[in-house]
């Protein structure tokens, strides 16, 4: 018999719900619900150019990066934009924050553990 | 105490976090609020910009979002356009663009362009993420 250990979100059943979107956590020991692990985030300021944040992972890890566009306006960003000068780039060692806007820019960044290659 | 459940066939033994589905030495990424919003593009007009409010006051909450425009059945980025049909010229033809999103104190920002010569609903579906900018 599987293992089975889950923790329904408010207004779910866990006894008997099982759509795993309304879970915290649902393991049934037939498919991973993996939850992305935080291994580090910051917010750092980052001068016209690449600046290169270490993960001190030895593997391509998922990230997510916004930069602050305008004062108090956070917009997500993506690889090379169809336009704009905002983008990253990750590899098995270094995110890669790209600015080429001309003046200093605020990127907020979340790398996790979890493996994308 | 830690708690920790392991993938099918890997060990709760493992120090490699890319074993488990869950492990409490590690933040999990939270949603924090999930939802959707239909917006109508205007005919040949780019830099449409949309807003709906978060109302989370203490913070600036990040987000991320996905679009779909009525009538097709691919679902679509920001930083990217639609793909209607994939064309004679050996390319794609993407007249919706989904240009970025934002958020701000108070609001979330869509923005589009649409080059059709009519006017286009699209679907957004966004998630707030738990962290403050």
């Amino acid at each position: 018999m599987p293992q089975v250990a889950k923790i329904a979100t408010p207004g779910y059943n866990a006894l008997t719900d099982t759509d795993p979107d309304h879970f915290a956590l649902y393991v049934d020991q037939k498919v991973d619900y993996v939850l992305i692990k935080e291994k580090a985030s910051d917010t750092v300021n980052v001068p016209n150019g690449v600046t290169n944040i270490a993960h001190r992972l030895d593997y391509v890890p998922l990230c997510f990066v916004w930069a602050e566009q305008s004062s108090g306006v956070w917009r997500k960003l993506y690889g090379y934009p169809l336009d704009g000068n905002l983008y990253f780039e990750i590899n098995d060692t270094n995110l890669m924050l790209n600015n080429f806007s001309g003046s200093d820019v605020l990127f907020s960044y979340h790398i996790f553990y979890d493996n994308i290659t | 105490m830690i708690f920790k459940v392991a993938k099918i066939g890997k060990s709760a033994d493992s120090s490699d976090p890319n074993d488990f589905i869950f492990h409490s030495d590690y933040n999990t990424f939270k949603i924090i609020l999930e939802g959707t919003k239909t917006v109508t593009l205007l005919a040949s007009t780019a830099d449409q910009t949309f807003t709906e409010a978060h109302g989370i006051d203490s913070y600036i909450p990040i987000i991320s979002a996905f679009a779909k425009r009525d009538g097709v059945n691919q679902v679509f980025a920001p930083n990217g356009v639609d793909v209607e049909n994939y064309s004679s010229r050996g390319g794609f033809d993407g007249e919706i663009k989904f240009n970025y999103i934002a958020t701000n104190a108070t609001n979330m920002i869509f923005n589009f362009d649409n080059a059709k010569v009519t006017a286009v609903d699209v679907d957004i579906r966004y998630f707030l993420l738990e962290r403050a900018a």
